[in-house]
């Protein structure tokens, strides 16, 4: 049964959240957002701390990543809050947004209403305003062909390799062949394994790009005196037994399952193709989990071994874990436990389909615990300093 | 009897799937193969299953994840102590 109720958008693509986002369009704005979103329940605010400070290459970030989330077909519309002097005025986000997909923008500007108060009366006003237009919409019958799906791992344990991630890619397999998509992203995560990866892909001009994003990589990193193998694997990942980066990376690529990988995404770059593909992102979790949001993921499966608690603004993020201790410590923010791999009770294939079913409840507008909690930090990666 | 995962038959190190403490035996694999631990393995963590001189691969999944710091026995715990990234 692959049939979902989801939102259906203007450009043909489906949302399984109708959220109203609150994205301020520089930092110095971004505490009046929060105000404006704490009068409005149903609204949710992006924790931008960019926007303004920032050499071009860095704004061009910012935008790309602020425009992507906007444009997540999870997304019903958007208040933009701005102060009036900063680098991404409010009318630059909106067109950057509208680039990428039309839908309802309403903005408020601190120097325009005069003083915290009037904006945040006003940012109320129009805030509420879009949510109710948000609620005239129903859901109608779609197909899990229509989603991206995610995949994440973080706080990584041996039992991510053994169990969880084994599990997940059971998951991705089965999105595929439902005419589905499912990413796998973090490239440093996949050093030492690339060539694993690269064997799996549709064909040699992909399997390339492959082995490319790892090298390049590894070398923008060299080139400004730094390795990634100083922060990889974390202090948590060897306390639990994950050694070395190659090993932390086998157990990783798993989550792309045995379907043929298509293509190669850059970071955020909207998703255009059907089956595995692979997103070139870093492997900080929560700029890897909103560069799939950016890419048009609905909703991301995030296994960890230890326990990460971290959500979207945007998509609902599963967490899942092999790890019976870390599920039964943690069960507040874990949706799926898959430890019955490991000691057998029951099999890789089965579990699969029970995560399926989640995902599937998760579509039809079941909450994650992470939604539950109201987890909603996101990050932007950088290029340099601010200036 | 504790357990270890082996996850591919090239691989020179299994997983065992809770603590397992010095002198007693591991079962892994699908044929009745054990290996005695000679020290404490921590939960999750990796115990050779046959001697590999310093400077070899360790492999597990099938691949080599990096080469012995020194040489290690079977039954020993393989761990940052003894195993690091051939690139590092």
């Amino acid at each position: 049964m692959s049939n979902i109720k989801a939102y259906r958008r203007k450009d043909g693509r489906i949302g399984i959240r109708n959220h109203v986002l609150v994205i301020p369009s520089t930092l110095c704005s971004a505490d009046v957002a929060r105000m404006i979103c704490a009068q409005v329940p149903e609204s949710v605010c992006l924790n931008n701390q960019n926007g303004c400070g920032q050499v071009a290459g860095d704004l061009d970030i910012t935008i790309h990543t602020l425009a992507g989330y906007a444009a997540n077909p999870n997304v019903h519309s958007v208040l933009i809050v701005g102060l009036g002097c900063e680098q991404l005025q409010a009318d630059r986000l909106e067109t950057a947004i509208l680039a990428r997909e039309e839908k309802p923008i309403l903005k408020v500007v601190i120097h325009q209403e005069g003083g915290i108060a009037n904006t945040v009366k006003k940012g109320v006003q129009l805030a509420t305003q879009l949510v109710n237009e948000a609620g005239l919409i129903n859901r109608e019958t779609c197909s899990l062909s229509d989603i991206i799906l995610g995949t994440q791992c973080g706080g990584s344990d041996p039992t991510s390799g053994l169990s969880s991630n084994l599990v997940l890619g059971n998951v991705s397999d089965r999105m595929v062949d439902l005419g589905g998509t499912a990413i796998i992203s973090e490239t440093p995560e996949f050093v030492g394994a690339e060539h694993v990866l690269a064997k799996q892909a549709i064909n040699t001009q992909v399997g390339q790009q492959i082995i490319d994003i790892v090298k390049n990589f590894e070398q923008r990193l060299a080139s400004v005196g730094q390795s990634l193998r100083e922060g990889n694997p974390s202090p948590g990942n060897i306390k639990s037994g994950i050694t070395t980066l190659e090993e932390k990376s086998l157990g990783c690529i798993h989550k792309a399952g045995t379907k043929p990988v298509m293509a190669v995404f850059g970071p955020g770059e909207p998703i255009t193709a059907k089956g595995m593909v692979v997103m070139d992102t870093v492997a900080y979790d929560v700029v890897s989990v909103g560069d799939m949001v950016c890419g048009g993921s609905q909703l991301t499966i995030f296994t960890t071994g230890l326990g990460n608690p971290i959500g979207s603004p945007v998509a609902p993020v599963i967490k899942v874990t092999g790890n019976h201790q870390t599920y039964l410590k943690n069960h507040d923010f874990i949706d799926f436990d898959t430890s019955s791999s490991i000691d057998g009770t029951k099999t890789v294939e089965q579990l699969g389909e029970e995560l399926l079913q989640l995902v599937i409840d998760v579509c039809n507008g079941k909450k994650v615990k992470a939604e539950e909690w109201g987890m909603t930090d996101i990050a932007i990666n950088h290029l340099c300093t601010y200036d | 009897m504790k357990k270890a995962v082996l996850i591919d038959i090239a691989d020179n190190v299994v997983t065992v799937t809770e603590q397992v403490f010095s002198k007693e035996t591991v079962a892994y694999g699908n044929d009745g193969q054990i290996v005695t631990a000679l020290e404490d393995i921590p939960a999750y963590h990796k115990i050779a299953i046959v001697p590999i001189s310093k400077e070899q691969a360790v492999v597990k999944y099938g691949e080599e994840i990096g080469l012995t710091t020194s040489k290690v026995d079977a039954g020993q715990h393989v761990d940052v102590h003894n195993l690091a990234s051939r690139r590092a």
